[in-house]
């Protein structure tokens, strides 16, 4: 590994003015994306036809593109084979061979990777127990539920422990208990290898539940890249969430009167601070009316509104 | 019993499952052997396959009891007399195109095999899960080619090698040996020459096909048909160019000329100088057409 290479390594992937047309003279699928992603869980969220899968499979060197894109410091267009054999991809679609077991399949998968034999096999049953197959393994998967199917494209994936895992709609086509499973096993799978993962979904609830950090795709553009706490405060700053045990009536008023701007969602107030004071202003008002203050934290959307948000500030709807 | 050490008392049950792989890795060019390996062993599962290749057996055994009986029992003086032929040239043609009983094996494994060999791959979406892996476009085909090849070359090649080997360690004077030296190296190089133009057109006609029944009749189509059609018109025309694109004419041609076969033995024959350039591009058109189609799955399911 070269000298370059080893500078990169604590990047995912970074990409440069990436561009990404399927038809001559059509529509744009990415339009100049720019990132440097670090080693971490992220998410990659947008809306079906926002340019998620495209950038996976660019990535993993498929697909022609303009622009520059590097992925562990390999650069996509030219070194697709050292790429390849340091990431694992769980496609949308389902992507088996006919005939195999899980257990050969997964074997398979690994020996392609580069794994010799005895450790493919070793590897293949580690993998599958480890996403709860280890009782199916034997059976051919053409005779799989949905569920387990997604549980063999995982395994497949993970098998030769890649550093970067990239998976494209995990849950699709999961029951709401199957969908935690597979969310806890993916949440857990960097503790496990220390791979990053970068989860490609469009539900805000996959990527919230598993990610510390998001790149909202809209239309071809990111529209935000960073960190999801950071993208959920963004725009609250001096917002704080205020709830007292009885007499919330009583404090908007004595925090109005005091230069707060008050908002009310049921019982919980949503208190923006004047310039240059401090939550010891909220307490001191709670204190004067004797009344007792059980929450207060900085606001916070959720994902789902600072999307929403971060979609209208880019000119765009949902 | 001696007391336990402190490190074992303080050890817990390790978790053995999915963990961080320390072991070494294999070569990246040998990877073509894993698709081969793969592609060959699914081929053997299908039941028709068995039954052609234990087919190919039996014809195998009469062609081997034909021989004998001509080399042995007939005398060669007896066969020539006959036929006003050279007795090496009949044996050996027959020998080495082993008969149209063989002929029909071949294009059936063609069919079978060849066929199914990319399509199954497209309609279950076995290409992400190749392309995702460290294996080229070219890994790919010549693991998907290789099989079909060998195959072929089982039901084709293998069979009548050993019958011309037999053939000519029957020989009964030297002479007859050094006139028979040329019938394996000619079924060498007629077996593998039809067992890899038969496997690159299959395997090409395959990766046009989203599933394997669809497949398997393009890659039947393909080959029946400029041979019907090529047995129909020629005799009309009273031209041997309705039998140019009919594979199994092309190598009927071959054979003719490799196992010095005289010219009035069949009507209408293709020239060899016509019959070489054709089966190259053919195959060169098939190898385009593969590498083509093979980049376009890639990019596109």
């Amino acid at each position: 590994m070269n000298v370059v290479n080893e500078q990169r390594m604590e990047l995912a992937f970074e990409l440069a003015d990436v561009r990404k047309r399927y038809d001559r003279g059509g529509k744009e699928a990415l339009k100049g994306i720019s990132l440097s992603v670090p080693m971490t869980r992220v998410g990659l969220l947008g809306p079906n036809g926002a340019g998620k899968s495209t950038l996976l499979r660019l990535m993993l060197g498929l697909l022609p593109f303009e622009g520059a894109a590097t992925v562990l410091g390999y650069d996509a267009r030219t070194s697709q084979a050292n790429i390849r054999a340091r990431i694992g991809y769980m496609p949308e679609r389902d992507a088996t061979i006919t005939g195999l077991s899980a257990v050969e399949l997964c074997s398979y998968a690994a020996e392609l990777s580069g794994l010799p034999h005895a450790d493919a096999i070793e590897r293949a049953h580690s993998s599958l127990e480890y996403v709860g197959l280890g009782d199916k393994r034997y059976q051919v998967i053409d005779g799989y539920s949905t569920g387990m199917k997604q549980r063999v494209k995982l395994a497949q994936a993970i098998v030769h422990d890649p550093k970067v895992l990239f998976l494209d709609e995990p849950t699709n086509g999961l029951d709401p208990e199957g969908r935690e499973e597979m969310l806890a096993l993916i949440a857990e799978l960097p503790s496990r290898s220390g791979c990053a993962v970068v989860l490609s979904s469009h539900l805000l609830h996959d990527v919230e539940r598993t990610c510390e950090r998001a790149i909202l795709l809209h239309q071809g553009t990111v529209i935000y890249s960073g960190r999801i706490d950071e993208l959920r405060a963004a725009g609250q700053e001096d917002i704080y969430e205020v709830r007292v045990k009885t007499g919330e009536e009583i404090l908007a008023n004595l925090l109005s009167q005091r230069g707060c701007h008050i908002d009310r969602e049921n019982t919980l107030l949503l208190v923006k601070l004047p310039a240059n004071a401090s939550t010891d202003l909220i307490f001191s008002c709670a204190d004067e009316r004797k009344l007792q203050v059980r929450h207060l934290q900085p606001r916070r959307l959720s994902l789902e509104s600072a999307y929403v948000r971060a979609v209208h500030e880019a000119g765009g709807t949902t | 019993m001696s007391t336990p050490s402190t490190s074992e008392k303080s050890a817990t049950i390790a978790d053995r499952g999915y963990q961080p792989y320390r072991g070494g890795y294999t070569e990246l060019s040998t990877r073509w052997m894993l698709v081969c390996k793969r592609s060959l062993s699914s081929a053997l599962k299908q039941r028709w396959i068995l039954i052609l290749m234990v087919a190919a057996l039996l014809v195998a055994a009469v062609a081997a009891v034909l021989t004998y009986l001509q080399s042995a029992v007939i005398p060669s003086a007896a066969v020539t007399a006959l036929k006003s032929y050279t007795a090496p040239g009949i044996v050996s043609y027959s020998v080495a195109t082993s008969s149209f009983g063989t002929l029909l094996l071949t294009l059936f494994i063609a069919i079978y095999c060849g066929g199914s060999a990319i399509a199954e791959d497209v309609r279950s979406g076995a290409f992400q899960f190749y392309f995702s892996r460290p294996l080229s476009r070219d890994q790919y085909l010549v693991g998907k080619l290789v099989p079909a090849v060998i195959l072929l070359l089982s039901v084709s090649f293998v069979p009548t090698f050993l019958v011309a080997l037999m053939r000519a360690s029957l020989a009964k004077t030297i002479d007859e040996m050094t006139s028979l030296v040329y019938l394996p190296i000619g079924a060498i190089a007629f077996g593998v020459s039809q067992a890899i133009v038969y496997g690159l057109v299959s395997v090409a006609l395959s990766s046009l096909a989203r599933s394997r029944s669809y497949a398997q009749a393009t890659v039947a189509g393909a080959l029946f048909l400029p041979w019907i059609l090529g047995r129909v018109i020629a005799p009309i025309t009273r031209s041997y160019l309705p039998k140019l694109l009919s594979l199994p004419d092309l190598f009927d041609a071959l054979a003719h000329a490799l196992f010095r076969v005289p010219s009035g033995l069949s009507d209408r024959i293709l020239p060899i100088w016509l019959t070489i350039p054709t089966l190259l591009a053919i195959s060169a058109s098939a190898t385009v057409l593969l590498r083509a189609q093979i980049a376009e799955k890639e990019r596109t399911t």
